[in-house]
């Protein structure tokens, strides 16, 4: 099937090969810069990681280990369909790619759905850094519990307090401010993430809609869904390197998974 | 593929495209009158219209950077400042650093040149993404403009470096604005670099091996892999910064256990590589234009090309060496010293290949080689006394005086800047087709280069003596060198602005230039000025590598099936020494 | 105009153990540097005269490289940098081993001052006061931002660092008053936070520490002796008697030391240590003629030898004038305090 007479091949290529190989070098050279990027923060992460081993447990024994995993599994999913996309396209099938270009799009958007509710949950344990509004749990804790006295920790210091008693996790030795460090992470680096996965979906409807307008009936085009996919395993490949770092900090079990996913689809 | 070659005393890479008449040239379709308005400039996707427009945008930016230097020195004619309130003075300072770096020093030559030059080099018809390229150059003026408003709203008075906790928590400067500003110009040199990556890698014609590719095209590929590596760790330090300032959590704070040592370790191991982006692009120039001047292959073309690359990799090792004095650690800070001085050495290298070049060369003075010789006279000073620095015991004296800023003047103006002079003049009459006054350009050179001298050698005396950097006010035991330091700039001002004026004037009054008026071996050379929007009638074939200057004719006598019969013309083999 | 000349500096002195050792490294690199770079203009300047072009015929041989000269100019050049670099690393060294017995000097750098607090409690602002053979240890912080101590006459100086101590050493060797600069940016103040740092005699420092050093007549240096015993002189209420309102009842106290005095029976009477001690101790035994013996006595119980001796230190730093603490006053402001309302305190020039 030539190329050269259907507007295939960009003005400035000599023929169709030249073209796809240079599109695939040049996603290839974004990601070599978005690795830089995420790994300026990982590597300060990693940093105060060692410096303060059992505040960052602390920290991440305050998260929501239960949507992640879901998380986890749904991000993986999506990178599989939008592989089968490649697929599709390659072959000619313009149908199949739309279905997985949908379902890569309802796979990703429900991960960001997921970590939206997940946001909702931190802010109303008020595990924001810096905080100055209690939480409700924090609120009957401290009436339930105090003397009279007034407390002398900050607010974000209270409201750790409460969600690490529920988990019966025990905080001797630990210094309770310092958390907000490790909040402070996991607020910058999973926001950096949410951008670049809002991005990704973004550019998937462009490219279904682009399918839907014919563009895809080249099959010579296929290159374009598979540098999409390539931006799309990073994605999910910074994700795999972040959940652990932040969620599995120190020792974590199955149960609290459960525990998790029931706060998270619970009545709140 | 049997055109006729002209008898040349030299060979071009390529087949140069036949010599027009005058008249059939004033006819011609270039790049320039193939459509007019300024829609067809503010959309094209061609690089050649984007590099005049980057042309345009540098040459402002550095006008605003020589005017904030204009401020600063002036002001420290006197020891208790001339002109300037203290708080004026560190807005200016810091204004003079971010522009020249950011907006200018950065993106110049491989906006300019690169955009204009990389494709015509390989025998490309444009670069590998022509519509990300102008999206390059929006990005970077909408960086650029941001910042440049935030400055005068609110000025930045934190000096380039933005060291928290001043930057973070005590300064009432703009500096998310501004930080913003930064970011986005740094989004602009990451496409840049992968453009130019990208296309080295896959846009070369027919012919052009790796090993034939000129060393103007070498260093913008090492530029490139620095500017796609390093950059983005900037946007993640100016980002983290912004977060601190606007939320107040530590990260490097040490009232809440955050170390602002480690904003110093993140923002270097950008800044450092910075600079090499800077003078990498500058080599390339030197490269070729000290071939062209004085008619002789390059003195080592590998030992050049790969010196480029180890600058690049190693460059990025040694960040620490700004740090010395910091507190960083013992063991750390021997690794950054002794791996500086590894690096020190492809830079010698590039000198001494440089100098051998010339040897027994047939050299004239044109503007493009007094720039060259200027910078190796400069650059050479501005690379030795980096060895003060690197050497740990020497820079605990030296660390943040006048020394240090006269060693960085050396390199990114005496070295630089001089570089993008020498570029700008040697294919200037490519990109407008027109020669400018070789009387003004020669007085140019040398006023700026007395001027640079006069400016920056002080400089070093003062910072030995101990008289640190970013002081509005100062003992008055240093006053002479900052006059003479002054006066020096006023002179080096005026050798910058002369340009202006017959550059311009060449636009309208300049003679012709025809496709090679320098009789270079490059393929840019072997098509007319300036090249037609898709720059090569049809594409080219190499059959030598770049700067056979030594070679009368080889083209057609390679063609003609003579070239093999002569021992001494190998043309398609490259290096092996061969020191007659 | 010699007195410009004079005025323009050329090399910074060298004041310190470490300055001497410093400079050898420095003008090492720089003769080596200076050297390489001259060979290069060597070449550079003959090619240019002996190659310019000699007319349009000119020939060029090809010369493509020499893979001989490229290690040479590989390898030799390396082999200088890394002598720069382990000599670098011994000096470097130098600066981490301060000696044992050294005593131990806080700096703490604040926006935009020094304050800097001597082993034995005296405070300056902007000053340091060293004894020049004696080494010391400086360790440093900062309250806010990051500022750098640095002493270019000791080429020394290094980054002081909120939430965090650095150490340096230096040994002074020659007398002298040399600058202290705030070596990294840090605000509108930078170059305001300067300062001066005197090495002098040891006898001249150890009088300086007494509170004693003529330099500054009547001004007790914060935390010395003669400021502890200007306090005492308060608190027994000498001023009492001793005051500057009126000698009726005591003689003048300014002025005192060190001259001679008649006294009551005919004899002339060296005003010394001694005799101060003897004064408060028991002042029936010499009285100054003129004045009626009415001053009580001070007995061990009542007056520590260590706080006599401050008194004795403060009488004697009155010796070349100053004024006695007014009635009225009660706590003495800090010498150096900004604005600080007393007739003695102030800044110290």
């Amino acid at each position: 099937m030539s190329a050269s007479g259907t507007g295939v091949v960009a003005h400035h290529f000599d023929n169709l090969r030249q073209q796809q190989s240079t599109v695939r070098l040049g996603m290839w050279l974004f990601l070599v810069t978005e690795v830089l990027f995420f790994g300026g923060v990982f590597c300060a992460y990693t940093g105060y990681r060692v410096w303060f081993p059992k505040e960052f447990e602390a920290g991440s024994a305050a998260l929501n280990v239960g949507i992640a995993t879901v998380n986890t599994f749904l991000l993986l999913a999506s990178s599989l369909t939008i592989t089968l996309g490649i697929r599709a396209a390659h072959a000619g099938d313009v149908r199949g790619l739309k279905a997985y270009l949908m379902l890569t799009i309802i796979l990703g958007t429900a991960f960001l759905a997921l970590k939206g509710r997940e946001y909702q949950l931190d802010f109303h344990e008020g595990l924001l850094p810096g905080t100055t509004t209690l939480s409700a749990g924090a609120k009957a804790h401290e009436a339930a519990h105090s003397h009279g006295d007034a407390p002398q920790e900050v607010v974000f210091v209270r409201n750790l307090k409460v969600v690490l008693h529920e988990q019966g996790y025990k905080t001797d030795g630990v210094d309770l401010s310092r958390v907000q460090l490790f909040f402070m992470f996991y607020y910058i680096m999973t926001g950096l993430h949410v951008i670049h996965m809002i991005v990704g979906v973004g550019l998937l409807v462009w490219q279904y809609i682009l399918a839907m307008r014919g563009f895809f009936d080249h099959s010579e085009r296929y290159v374009y869904v598979e540098v999409m996919s390539l931006y799309w395993h990073f994605v999910d490949m910074v994700w795999i390197f972040l959940m652990p770092l932040l969620y599995l900090a120190g020792p974590h079990t199955f149960a609290q998974v459960g525990e998790g996913l029931k706060v998270a689809f619970g009545s709140h | 593929m049997s055109t006729a070659v002209p008898t040349l005393d030299y060979t071009p890479q390529s087949i140069p495209e036949p010599e027009l008449t005058p008249e059939q040239d004033r006819k011609r379709v270039n790049y320039l009158n193939h459509a007019y308005g300024l829609m067809s400039w503010l959309l094209t996707v061609d690089h050649k219209r984007i590099g005049m427009m980057y042309l345009i945008s540098v040459s402002v930016f550095f006008v605003f950077g020589g005017t904030a230097a204009g401020l600063v020195r002036l002001n420290l004619v006197s020891p208790t400042g001339a002109i300037l309130e203290l708080d004026q003075y560190n807005k200016a300072f810091t204004a003079h650093g971010t522009i020249m770096l950011f907006l200018f020093l950065i993106p110049v030559i491989p906006g300019v040149l690169g955009n204009f030059l990389v494709p015509l080099m390989i025998g490309a018809k444009d670069m590998a993404f022509p519509k990300l390229n102008l999206l390059s150059y929006y990005v970077y003026m909408a960086g650029a403009l941001f910042f440049l408003w935030q400055l005068i709203i609110g000025g930045l008075d934190t000096g380039w470096t933005l060291y928290p906790p001043y930057s973070s928590k005590y300064s009432h400067t703009n500096i998310l604005y501004a930080g913003l500003g930064v970011y986005i110009t740094g989004f602009a040199n990451i496409l840049t670099g992968l453009n130019i990556i990208a296309t080295v890698h896959k846009m070369r014609c027919p012919g052009m091996t790796w090993s034939r590719l000129p060393l103007f095209v070498w260093a913008m590929y090492a530029t490139s892999i620095i500017q796609l590596l390093g950059t983005p760790v900037l946007a993640i330090t100016v980002l983290l910064l912004a977060i601190e300032r606007i939320f107040g959590i530590g990260i490097f704070d040490p009232t809440l256990d955050g170390d602002p040592v480690l904003f110093q370790h993140l923002f270097w191991f950008y800044s450092h590589p910075a600079v090499y982006i800077m003078i990498l692009p500058g080599m390339g120039v030197i490269s070729e234009v000290l071939t062209c001047f004085s008619r002789k292959n390059i003195f080592g073309y590998k030992a050049v090309a790969w010196s480029s690359v180890g600058i690049a990799v190693v460059g990025f090792l040694l960040w620490g060496h700004h740090m010395f004095v910091s507190g960083q650690g013992y063991y750390l800070g021997l690794v950054f010293s002794l791996l500086t001085m590894f690096v020190a050495v492809p830079s010698a290298i590039k000198v001494f290949n440089w100098t051998a070049t010339m040897y027994k060369g047939s050299i004239t003075y044109e503007a493009p080689m007094l720039f060259t010789i200027g910078f190796l006279f400069l650059f050479t000073i501005g690379g030795v006394t980096g060895l003060h620095l690197a050497t740990m015991g020497s820079d605990i004296h030296l660390h943040d005086t006048y020394f240090v800023i006269a060693h960085f003047h050396f390199t990114m103006v005496g070295g630089m800047i001089l570089a993008w002079l020498a570029g700008l003049h040697f294919w200037w009459p490519k990109m407008t087709g027109r020669m400018y006054s070789d009387f003004w350009s020669r007085l140019a050179a040398v006023t700026v280069i007395v001027g640079f001298f006069l400016t920056f050698m002080p400089q070093f005396v003062a910072g030995y003596s101990g008289l640190p950097r970013r002081y509005p006010n100062y003992p008055p035991e240093f006053q002479f060198w900052n006059i003479l330091s002054t006066a020096g700039a006023s002179i080096q001002g005026i050798g910058y602005v002369m340009p202006v004026f017959y550059l311009t004037a060449s636009l309208f009054f300049g003679k012709r230039a025809g496709s090679n008026p320098w009789r270079a071996t490059g393929l840019e050379w072997q098509i007319p000025s300036p090249p037609e929007p898709h720059n090569f009638p049809r594409t080219p074939t190499v059959y030598f590598a770049p700067y056979e200057y030594a070679i009368p004719n080889g083209l057609a006598e390679h063609l003609t099936g003579n070239g093999h019969a002569n021992g001494t013309h190998k043309p398609t083999h490259e290096g092996v020494a061969s020191v007659s | 105009m010699s007195q410009f000349a004079a005025s323009i500096v050329l090399l910074p002195p060298q004041a310190s153990e470490f300055a001497f050792d410093y400079d050898l490294l420095f003008w090492y690199i720089t003769a080596v540097t200076i050297g390489g770079a001259m060979a290069v203009y060597a070449g550079l300047t003959y090619s240019c005269f002996a190659f310019a072009r000699k007319g349009p015929d000119d020939r060029t041989p090809r010369i493509l490289g020499s893979d001989k000269l490229e290690i040479a100019w590989s390898v030799i050049p390396l082999l200088f940098f890394l002598s720069f670099f382990v000599w670098g690393v011994k000096i470097y060294n130098e600066k981490l081993q301060p000696p044992a017995d050294a005593p131990e000097y806080f700096v703490v750098g604040k926006q935009w001052m020094w304050k800097i607090q001597h082993p034995d409690g005296q405070r300056e602002i902007n000053e340091l006061h060293l004894a020049s053979g004696r080494a010391v240890r400086i360790t440093g912080t900062s309250e806010d931002v990051i500022h750098d101590f640095g002493i270019p006459a000791f080429r020394s100086k290094f980054d002081v660092i909120p939430g965090r101590y650095v150490t340096t050493w230096y040994k002074p060797t020659t007398p002298g008053t040399y600058h202290i600069f705030c070596d990294q940016y840090c605000g509108m103040g930078h170059s305001q936070m300067v300062g001066k740092v005197h090495v002098m005699e040891p006898e001249d420092y150890d009088a300086w520490l007494e509170g004693t050093f003529p330099s500054s007549p009547g001004k007790t240096i914060d935390g010395s002796l003669a400021w502890e015993g200007r306090k005492l002189f308060l608190k027994m209420q000498c001023n009492a008697c001793h005051n500057q309102e009126s000698s009726a009842r005591a003689p003048q106290l300014v002025s005192l030391y060190g001259n001679m005095r008649p006294l009551q029976g005919g004899t002339m009477q060296q005003v010394d240590e001694n005799y101060i001690r003897e004064s408060i101790r028991k002042p029936m035994a010499k009285v100054a003629d003129g004045w009626k013996p009415i001053m009580p006595a001070y007995p061990q119980t009542q007056l520590g030898e260590i706080e006599l001796r401050g008194l004795v230190a403060y009488i004697k730093s009155l010796k070349n004038g100053g004024q006695l603490p007014t009635r009225t006053e009660q706590f003495p402001a800090p010498v150096g305090a900004p604005g600080a309302p007393t007739s003695e305190g102030g800044l110290p020039k």
